[in-house]
């Protein structure tokens, strides 16, 4: 029995190394993919005549040099801002555009939490704990002092604002039809994990000497003794364990926007189009411009994005066209 | 690769923040058994059996606080014997400050109970700061 337990000390290396190997992975992978266009979406002024005002929204909206374009990415990571101006078209409001912010806030609220939340975390991982680490916990339940243990806010938003983003998804109508099964999953280990730690804190006491013993000998490379292992809480386990295969899941999951949205073309690239040319990197010289060509080619192969003749369009679908064709729909180009 | 110095600066970002508890403790971090560090208590039998007492022993002194203040409760009586509904009682066979005090600071806990009560830390109760 004893030593099966140590799997649950071999488990944290595993996700981490999981961790580490992918997202290192995944961003050289993104930094090879070429950015053909110069695509900045702007929402802004860009600089023009003396006359035209344009104020410093515009100059993170429109950045037009790579400092605004920086600034914009704070916003961005920082702030949410292409979030906050989330509205949702509805038709039988007359095709008015609703305000759906709410979204944005419960997103900031979730993010935040979180990462308040792992900060305090620091307390197990670290011993002598740092000063800073109790006074975020303190201040993280100033509001709570009325119950013992104090009630730390940062758990409550979490799980009320995760209760918002999941249920946005499972109740609205449009937001669950694009729902995919991925995206349930990482909330699904978001709630466990949450749930979990609120229980181990607020219902179910833990033993926490233990945890933090185990929590030690991780970070110091220090094997636990069997009676640490034996001492550890059921639902310690879980909320441990949901936390490694989280962690060994972020490098596959859409939580990679943490790394993706620095890579946003649409983000992080100045609205200089009409300044600077944009040499596209894998056709650098072309001798026709890209618009004005019959097709592109990209590794030997000809898409012909222009004048699509329907020749070339059935070769490229064949086997869907035939697909349909064999169900009684006349398949035939359009004159 | 293209824009290969950002790229490289960004994955040496997210290592560094994935190292957080070595730099902000300056690599200091200690191992230690804090099982093997507290004061052995006098008394031979705690309030509850001692695997309880480790996780809830604040419930228990939440229900004392309880009885005691709104309900005049002073003896609590539990299988293991009648105890006085105080802190003292604790301190009886626990030295607050090789037992209780240590492992709360090893934990990273702070009680509140020290906003109002005496504590054998201190050379007066705190109450008394007050006045």
């Amino acid at each position: 029995m004893s030593e099966i337990m140590y799997i649950f000390y071999i488990l944290p290396y595993v996700a981490f190394a999981i961790f580490i190997v992918g997202v290192i992975y995944r961003i050289i992978n993104w930094a090879n993919s070429a950015v053909p266009l110069k695509v900045p979406t702007t929402a802004g002024q860009q600089p023009t005549f003396n006359f035209i005002r344009r104020t410093w929204v515009d100059k993170i909206d429109s950045p037009s040099n790579k400092f605004w374009a920086f600034i914009r990415m704070l916003f961005e990571v920082f702030l949410f801002r292409s979030l906050f101006r989330n509205t949702k078209y509805y038709v039988e409001k007359g095709g008015k555009n609703a305000d759906t912010r709410w979204l944005w806030l419960f997103a900031m609220l979730f993010h935040y939490s979180l990462l308040i939340i792992v900060i305090r975390h620091l307390r197990f991982f670290t011993n002598p704990t740092p000063k800073f680490v109790s006074t975020i916990e303190y201040l993280d339940g100033l509001v709570g002092v009325a119950i013992v243990p104090p009630l730390l806010m940062t758990g409550v938003i979490a799980l009320v604002a995760l209760a918002f983003l999941w249920g946005r998804r499972i109740f609205l109508a449009k937001e669950r039809s694009i729902s995919l099964p991925s995206d349930h999953l990482i909330l699904f280990f978001m709630a466990v994990i949450l749930v979990s730690g609120l229980l181990m804190r607020y219902i179910v006491k833990v033993d926490l000497s233990y945890v933090k013993m185990f929590a030690l000998s991780i970070i110091t490379v220090h094997p636990p003794s069997p009676e640490v292992l034996a001492n550890l809480h059921w639902l310690f386990l879980i909320h441990f364990t949901f936390v490694c295969i989280t962690i060994a899941y972020l490098p596959f999951s859409k939580v990679m926007h943490f790394a993706g949205v620095w890579f946003s073309p649409t983000r992080n690239m100045p609205n200089d189009n009409r300044r600077k040319r944009h040499v596209n990197p894998w056709d650098p010289n072309p001798e026709v411009p890209i618009l004005a060509r019959v097709g592109i080619v990209v590794d030997g192969q000809v898409f012909k994005s222009k004048k699509l003749d329907w020749n070339t369009y059935y070769e490229m679908y064949k086997d869907q066209l035939d697909e349909i064709a064999e169900n009684n729909y006349t398949i035939k180009p359009e004159l | 690769m293209y824009h290969k110095p950002y790229v490289i600066l960004g994955i040496v970002v997210f290592l560094i923040i994935l190292a957080t508890p070595y730099w902000v403790t300056a690599g200091n971090i200690k191992y230690e058994d804090i099982h093997k560090e507290l004061a052995k208590p006098k008394g031979v039998n705690c309030i509850m059996g001692v695997k309880w007492m480790a996780s809830k022993h604040m419930e228990l002194l939440n229900e004392w606080r309880e009885i005691a203040v709104r309900k005049g409760v002073r003896k609590y009586k539990t299988e293991n014997g009648v105890f006085n509904v105080s802190l003292t009682e604790c301190w009886r066979c626990h030295n607050y400050d090789e037992y209780c005090k240590k492992c709360h600071e090893f934990m990273d806990v702070r009680p509140v109970c020290w906003d109002c009560h005496y504590n054998p830390g201190m050379k007066i109760p705190t109450v008394n700061y007050i006045k």
